[in-house]
């Protein structure tokens, strides 16, 4: 992670824009049913730790000197809705996300047929390269 | 109901599944960043965002580390006939791109 931004620090024109655009560890998949959240989806440990190993690499190039934070924040957006088959199917393929928060799958299988929505967050930083 | 949900990653990794849309492009504001501008998008994949951000900016130059993404967004580049977008398959660690400078480097859920 640290390589690859010094590797696109040096790729980016001085005064130029660097975006680090991904899933946010600290705002964990929900579960949204008839418009109500029912529950939640928990991440992998290994992937939370990778996100946190790309947080201090950005931190360690702002500390350096290589970039200058402008702007970060994280926003929502919805995966296509789905039933519960379908969503226990991209679970079990899923690198990233370990499974159902307590009570989740419970709630989900008293009406497997009905439509879930998944909301998942971004996390962004946009920078500044110096 | 059990289908697909969106556009699943080339490695299968269903956690890859994306944003459908270009919301990630309006919630970062993207115009400011990528409009007229020369853009190097790091973890293309097969090209999800650089299409998007191809109708704006002045280039895009995508890179991923999976060569076969690479040739099918490089087909597809070739099929929808845009001129202004180059894939290259490499790492992030090792852009391989010479010195070649760019106003915009966007880590595609790469970093």
């Amino acid at each position: 992670m640290v390589d690859a931004l010094h590797e696109a620090h040096r790729a980016v024109r001085p005064g130029g824009t660097l975006i680090d655009l991904r899933p946010d560890s600290d705002h964990p998949p929900r579960v949204v049913r008839g418009g109500r959240t029912v529950g939640g989806l928990y991440e992998r440990r290994d992937a939370i730790v990778d996100n946190h190993f790309s947080d201090r690499a950005v931190a360690g190039a702002v500390r350096e000197g290589l970039l200058k934070p402008l702007r970060s924040g994280h926003f929502w957006y919805s995966l296509p809705p789905m039933d519960l088959p379908a969503l226990d199917g991209w679970l079990a393929e899923s690198c990233r996300i370990g499974g159902y928060t307590r009570g989740t799958h419970a709630a989900l299988a008293r009406d497997p047929g009905r439509p879930i929505i998944v909301r998942r967050a971004l996390g962004y930083g946009i920078y500044r390269r110096l | 109901m059990s289908e697909p949900v969106g556009d699943v990653g080339r490695t299968g990794c269903a956690s890859a599944v994306r944003p459908a849309d270009d919301i990630e492009l309006r919630r970062l504001r993207a115009d400011r960043y990528f409009r007229r501008k020369d853009v190097l998008d790091i973890g293309t994949g097969t090209g999800r965002l650089t299409w998007l951000i191809a109708r704006i900016a002045r280039s895009v130059v995508g890179v991923d580390p999976d060569p076969e993404a690479i040739r099918d967004a490089d087909r597809e580049a070739r099929r929808l006939r845009v001129r202004n977008v180059r894939f290259k398959a490499s790492t992030a660690q090792d852009l391989g791109l010479g010195r070649e400078r760019f106003d915009t480097a966007l880590f595609s859920w790469s970093l």
